[in-house]
C-alpha cells in the first residue's frame, strides 16, 4: 500500500510537470510580433531579454529587419544584406568542408541553403516593430529558432546554451547539419535520383522533418508534402533575386 | 502541445513503475496497457507495440513485472556467469524487441505517434527510444549487470540520426567491456556526427579501445573532423584531444594547427587545438 501511495505521487508530480512544461513552451513568445511571409517578416517576432539583445543587435546591426521603415526601402536593402551574409558563409563553408568543390558544386549547395532559410524562415532571425523594440524568430508553436528553424526537441544543448540565438551560431549549426545530410543523401539517394536537385529536394525532406524523411519528397500524399512543394517553388523561383536588383 | 505531453507522461509514468520492482502486479499490468496504448490509435496506423509490428519477433515481456527480476543478490556480476545471462534473457528480449521495434517506426514511419508538425512523429519515436535505453541502463547500473550482448546491441543505436540516443547507448556501452566491433561504429557515427554534445562521450569511450591499429584510425579520423569536419563538431574534437595526443603523434597535431590557420571558417577549432595540445 505504502508503495502505491508512493509511485502514485511520483506519478502525478510526473504528469504535472509535464503539463507545467507544456504551459510554459506555448506562451514563451513575448511581446508577440505577427508578420507576413516575406523577406524579414515571417511571424512570429518574440521579445528576449536584453542582456541577449544588446549584443546581438550591436554585433549584426545591418541584418535586423526594421519595420519602422518603409517596405518599399526595407525589403530590398535587408535582402541584400542577408543574402551576402548567407552567401559568403555558405561558400566558406563549402570551402573548408570539400576544398575540392567545383564551381557548379558551390553553386549548387548555396543554392540548397538558401532555399532551405527561405522556406523556413524568410531569412528572418532579428527584427524590430514599429514600438522600436527587437525581436527574435520563433515558429512552429515556438518549438523552432530563428533563421533555420532550429527545433528546441532535436537540439537541447545547443538551444539551452542560447547560440540559437545568436544569427552566426544559428546558421554554422545547420550548415552542419545540411552537409551532413547531403552527404548521405548522396551515398544513399532515394531511388536513383542522383541530379543536384533531387539530391537538395531530399536534404530539405530530411531536414524538415528528420533524417528518416528524406524520400518524403517523392510521396505526393504524404502529410507534410506541401512543405517539399513549397521548398521546391522556392529552389526553383528563387524569388529574393527579385528584390537584389 | 498538451495532447503531445499526456502521451509523455504516461509513458514516464510507466517508467517510474517499471524502476519501483515491488509495485503491485495489478497496477504494472494497467500502466502497462496505457504504456502501449499512449500512441493514439490512427487511420490504418499500428500500435508501436513490438506484437503488432514485427510477426517475425519472439513473444514480449506480458508485463512490466517481468522487468522486476532477477533481484540484485542473485546477478551479483563475479560469480554465476551463464547463470546470470540466462536471468537477463527476459528483460533482455524486452529491450531489444521494443528498441527494434521503434527502429521500424522510424524506417516505415506507419506507426501511431503525433504528426502535428512535420518532426512530431521523429522526435516521438526518438523520446521513446531514448527512455526505454534509459531505463535499461538504470536496470543493469541497479544489478550491476554485464552482458557481452549489449554492447553489441548499443552498437546498433549509434547510426540512429539523434544525438540523445547516440549519447544514450555510449552510457550504456562504457558500463560493459568494450567490443573491438563498435570502434569502427563510433568513429564514423559519432565523432563526425553534427550534433557536437555526442563527441565527448564517444571520445570517452574511444579511450578503452586498445586493439591493434585503433590509435591510427582515431589519429585518422581526429585529422579529417578538424580539418574538413562540421564546425561544431571539430570544436568539440579539439577540446577533448588532449588524452590522445603522446609523443608519437604530437606532432602530426602540429601540423594540423598550422594547416586550420589558413582554413576557412576554423578559428574556433585552432584555438581550441592550440589550448589542447600547448
Amino acid at each position: 500500500m505504502k508503495y502505491n501511495v508512493l509511485t502514485l505521487l511520483i506519478a502525478m508530480l510526473t504528469i504535472a510537470c509535464g503539463t507545467a512544461e507544456a504551459k510554459k513552451s506555448s506562451t514563451s513568445c513575448p511581446q508577440k510580433l505577427s508578420g507576413t511571409w516575406s523577406f524579414g517578416q515571417a511571424p512570429y517576432g518574440c521579445g528576449i531579454n536584453q542582456s541577449l539583445a544588446q549584443p546581438l543587435e550591436a554585433k549584426y546591426p545591418s541584418l535586423v529587419y526594421d519595420d519602422k521603415k518603409t517596405k518599399a526601402a526595407e525589403a530590398p536593402r535587408f535582402t541584400k544584406e542577408m543574402y551576402d551574409f548567407l552567401t559568403d558563409y555558405a561558400t566558406a563553408y563549402l570551402k573548408r568542408r570539400k576544398p575540392e568543390a567545383s564551381t557548379q558544386d558551390t553553386a549548387n549547395w548555396v543554392q540548397l541553403v538558401l532555399s532551405t532559410a527561405n522556406q523556413e524562415s524568410f531569412w528572418t532571425h532579428f527584427r524590430k516593430g514599429k514600438d522600436g523594440q527587437f525581436r527574435f524568430f520563433k515558429g512552429d508553436g515556438h518549438h523552432a529558432y530563428g533563421l533555420m528553424q532550429i527545433d528546441d526537441r532535436w537540439h537541447k544543448n545547443f538551444i539551452s546554451s542560447k547560440k540559437a540565438y545568436d544569427l552566426g551560431e544559428n546558421y554554422v549549426y545547420a550548415l552542419d547539419m545540411l552537409y551532413d545530410m547531403r552527404v548521405k543523401v548522396t551515398r544513399k539517394p532515394c531511388s536513383n535520383k542522383t541530379d543536384a536537385q533531387s539530391i537538395n529536394r531530399s536534404v530539405y525532406s530530411a531536414y524538415n522533418g528528420g533524417p528518416a524523411s528524406k524520400c518524403r519528397w517523392l510521396k505526393p500524399g504524404h502529410k507534410w508534402a506541401q512543405n517539399d512543394k513549397n521548398f521546391l517553388q522556392k529552389y526553383q523561383q528563387r524569388s529574393w533575386e527579385s528584390l537584389l536588383r | 502541445m498538451k495532447e503531445y505531453i499526456l502521451p509523455i507522461a504516461l509513458a514516464g509514468l510507466g517508467t517510474v513503475v517499471l524502476l519501483h520492482s515491488r509495485a503491485p502486479a495489478s497496477l504494472e499490468t494497467k500502466l502497462q496497457t496505457k504504456v502501449n496504448s499512449l500512441a493514439v490509435p490512427q487511420t490504418q496506423a499500428r500500435s508501436w507495440s513490438s506484437t503488432t509490428l514485427d510477426t517475425n519477433a519472439t513473444p514480449s515481456p506480458q508485463t512490466l513485472s517481468d522487468f522486476a527480476a532477477p533481484p540484485a543478490a542473485n546477478v551479483s556480476p563475479s560469480s554465476q556467469g551463464a547463470q546470470q545471462t540466462a536471468q537477463f534473457d527476459k528483460p533482455y528480449t524486452y529491450f531489444q524487441e521494443t528498441l527494434n521495434t521503434l527502429s521500424l517506426c522510424l524506417r516505415k514511419q506507419n506507426c501511431s505517434f503525433p504528426n502535428k508538425d512535420p518532426k512530431a512523429y521523429e522526435s516521438s519515436v526518438y523520446i521513446e527510444m531514448e527512455r526505454t535505453l534509459k531505463t535499461l541502463r538504470s536496470w543493469q547500473e541497479r544489478h550491476k549487470y554485464k552482458d557481452e550482448r549489449i554492447p553489441d546491441l548499443m552498437g546498433d543505436f549509434l547510426p540512429v540520426e539523434n544525438a540523445y540516443i547516440k549519447i544514450e547507448a555510449l552510457k550504456i556501452m562504457h558500463t560493459q567491456s568494450p567490443d573491438p566491433a563498435n570502434l569502427n561504429l563510433i568513429l564514423e557515427n559519432v565523432i563526425q556526427f553534427p550534433q557536437p554534445e555526442v563527441v565527448p562521450y564517444g571520445m570517452a569511450e574511444l579511450l578503452r579501445y586498445k586493439q591493434s591499429g585503433a590509435r591510427k584510425q582515431m589519429d585518422d579520423v581526429f585529422e579529417k573532423v578538424l580539418l574538413q569536419g562540421g564546425i561544431n563538431s571539430a570544436e568539440e574534437v579539439a577540446k577533448n584531444i588532449k588524452p590522445f595526443v603522446t609523443q608519437t603523434n604530437y606532432s602530426r597535431y602540429r601540423t594540423i594547427l598550422a594547416k586550420l590557420d589558413s582554413t576557412p571558417m576554423s578559428g574556433g577549432i585552432a584555438e581550441a587545438l592550440r589550448i589542447a595540445i600547448d
